[in-house]
């Protein structure tokens, strides 16, 4: 678990630079979130808020690093949109996953809904990668 | 406008299929619920569509001063909006922005119009296009951009600065026509040139009457007219020699317009051959507009690289005609071009050589053999320098501290004294 949080943030200094390196930086610290969950197996963990918006606010604080370090100026009074944004992301996010394992805990671990929302989840996915596929230039 | 992603959608949307993964395999809802806002945020942000943006530039002018400052304006407007727009414009070498911003990102409301000053500043002499912007548009999310160009170019024409020149080469011949330069021959004119006995048809206020007085007979003055002159000015741009942003040729061609500007002042008839990889022509003319032909001719100059072969049999007759002073500004590198005054000299043209000397923008390596091939292409440009002397060629060395002025008074001292040395 250490050495996939380790990874994580290595992966995240590097994507500073290399960008491409951000998805498996990513990948790799919520994958210490996972071997964590593993090991101590708690009914329905709370902190996943928290590792979600800290997740989003890394990506977020990632691409701004890259905009930053290009050679356009934000005209004067808007260099504060950014990291708003960023901390509205984060806070929605914590909102959003505290609403969603409010649900997960209504309807119980065990059972058909957990199957039916992990079946919405994959479909999800499936949709949005087929429009990414279809939006590309 | 031009799509593309940005590399966290890419990372999100991994994420957001590896979680969902992870989740069915470990039976961990946590882990379908963390990365559920990054499926929610890539799903928001492939729906970002292709925003309208429209640009203008205006220039305050069309013709500069190499130095000059240029208000330029740079309008953008969006009729959908656009969170956040980076524009730019991409500047042509010879052109640097001196005050404004170029990009900037701004974010535009829906029908939204803004203008964006800025001050150019031109850097160098050249004939260039001005307005090719680049935009970048992408929504509040980002994970998806799209890039453009727009093109809004205008001609600008940056003109040499020419150099202040109290005075020119006295051409060796005159022409017919009435002009500055104090003619060798005698006729009705202001400058005395000598007595004479007084002839049937003279005129009665051409009489000298001191030395009439003196010498008991009618005796008049002769005087010297003032005519014009036919001045070719003969740039070479066979080759030239360059660095740290600047060459041989930038040099040339501020020398050849301030000396084509001078000569028409003086209402002499100046024409322009550009001897070099591309042979262009202009024939003697006087006045304005042929000074503006004449600058803009020189703006299009530039070295094209040749194997060909070329002599002065290229060169149009008109544009040669006889009894012209030609005046070479060469950096004296290429053979083909020597080979060509040489002749021209050989074919009676009265030729002046202004040498843009090379040797500033050549770099010596430390090797001793190195300095020793140096020492020798300068002895060899010596030689060849002596060459053009015992022709009877005047050759002057210009380097870029060396000014016009100083120059052409080393090609008058020549002059004048090599004249009486050969006849």
């Amino acid at each position: 678990m250490l050495a996939l949080g380790a990874l994580g943030a290595l992966g995240t200094g590097i994507a500073l630079w290399r960008a491409v390196v951000l998805g498996p930086a990513l990948i790799a610290s919520a994958g210490a979130y996972a071997a964590l969950l593993a090991i101590d197996e708690p009914p329905l963990d709370a902190r996943a808020a928290g590792v979600a918006a800290a997740l989003i606010a890394t990506g977020e604080l990632v691409g701004w690093a890259h905009e930053l370090a290009a050679t356009t100026r934000d005209e004067p009074g808007n260099a504060w949109r950014r990291p708003v944004w960023i901390a509205g992301a984060a806070i929605g996010t914590v909102g959003l996953v505290t609403v969603l394992l409010a649900i997960v805990d209504l309807a119980q671990v065990e059972g058909l809904a957990f199957e039916a929302i992990g079946a919405v989840a994959a479909f999800t996915a499936l949709v949005a990668v087929v429009r990414l596929a279809r939006a590309a230039p | 406008m031009t799509r593309s992603a940005d590399a966290r959608l890419g990372a999100y949307a991994a994420l957001a299929a590896a979680g969902l993964v992870a989740a069915l395999a470990l039976r961990r809802a946590e882990l379908a619920v963390v990365v559920a806002p990054f499926a929610l945020l890539v799903a928001l942000g492939v729906r970002a569509a292709a925003p309208d943006v429209r640009a203008w530039l205006e220039l305050d002018r069309e013709r500069a001063l190499e130095g000059d400052e240029l208000a330029a304006t740079l309008t953008v407007r969006s009729p959908t909006g656009v969170d956040r727009l980076e524009v730019g414009l991409v500047l042509p070498p010879e052109l640097e922005l001196a005050e404004g911003t170029s990009p900037v990102a701004l974010r535009l409301a829906p029908g939204e119009e803004r203008e964006l000053p800025l001050l150019l500043r031109c850097r160098r002499w050249a004939s260039v296009d001005v307005g090719d912007l680049r935009v970048r548009a992408r929504d509040r999310i980002g994970l998806v951009r799209y890039e453009g160009r727009i093109d809004r170019k205008r001609p600008l024409k940056i003109y040499p600065t020419p150099e202040r020149l109290r005075e020119v080469v006295s051409p060796a011949h005159t022409q017919a026509a009435t002009g500055s330069e104090v003619a060798r021959l005698r006729a009705e004119g202001l400058e005395f040139a000598d007595t004479r006995p007084f002839v049937t048809g003279d005129l009665v206020r051409s009489v000298n009457w001191r030395a009439t007085a003196r010498r008991g007979s009618l005796v008049v003055n002769e005087r010297h007219p003032e005519r014009n002159a036919d001045v070719v000015v003969f740039l070479d741009s066979f080759a030239e020699a360059r660095g740290r942003g600047e060459g041989t040729l930038e040099h040339a061609v501020r020398v050849a317009a301030t000396l084509a500007s001078r000569f028409l002042q003086r209402r002499d008839r100046v024409g322009l051959v550009t001897f070099g990889g591309v042979l262009r022509w202009l024939e003697p003319g006087s006045g304005l507009v042929q000074q503006y032909r004449l600058v803009d001719a020189l703006l299009e100059t530039g070295v094209e690289f040749s194997y060909a072969w070329k002599d002065v049999n290229v060169i149009p007759a008109r544009t040669l005609p006889p009894r012209a002073l030609v005046i070479a500004v060469t950096p004296l590198l290429d053979e083909r071009s020597v080979a060509a005054l040489v002749d021209l000299s050989g074919r009676g043209h009265d030729l002046v050589v202004l040498e843009i000397s090379p040797e500033p923008y050549v770099e010596p390596g430390s090797d001793p053999s190195d300095l020793i091939a140096l020492r020798l292409w300068r002895l060899q440009r010596g030689e060849l320098r002596s060459r053009f002397e015992r022709l009877g060629v005047s050759v002057s060395t210009l380097r870029p501290e060396t000014s016009l002025e100083e120059a052409l008074e080393e090609v008058r001292a020549y002059r004048r004294h090599a004249r009486l040395a050969l006849r």
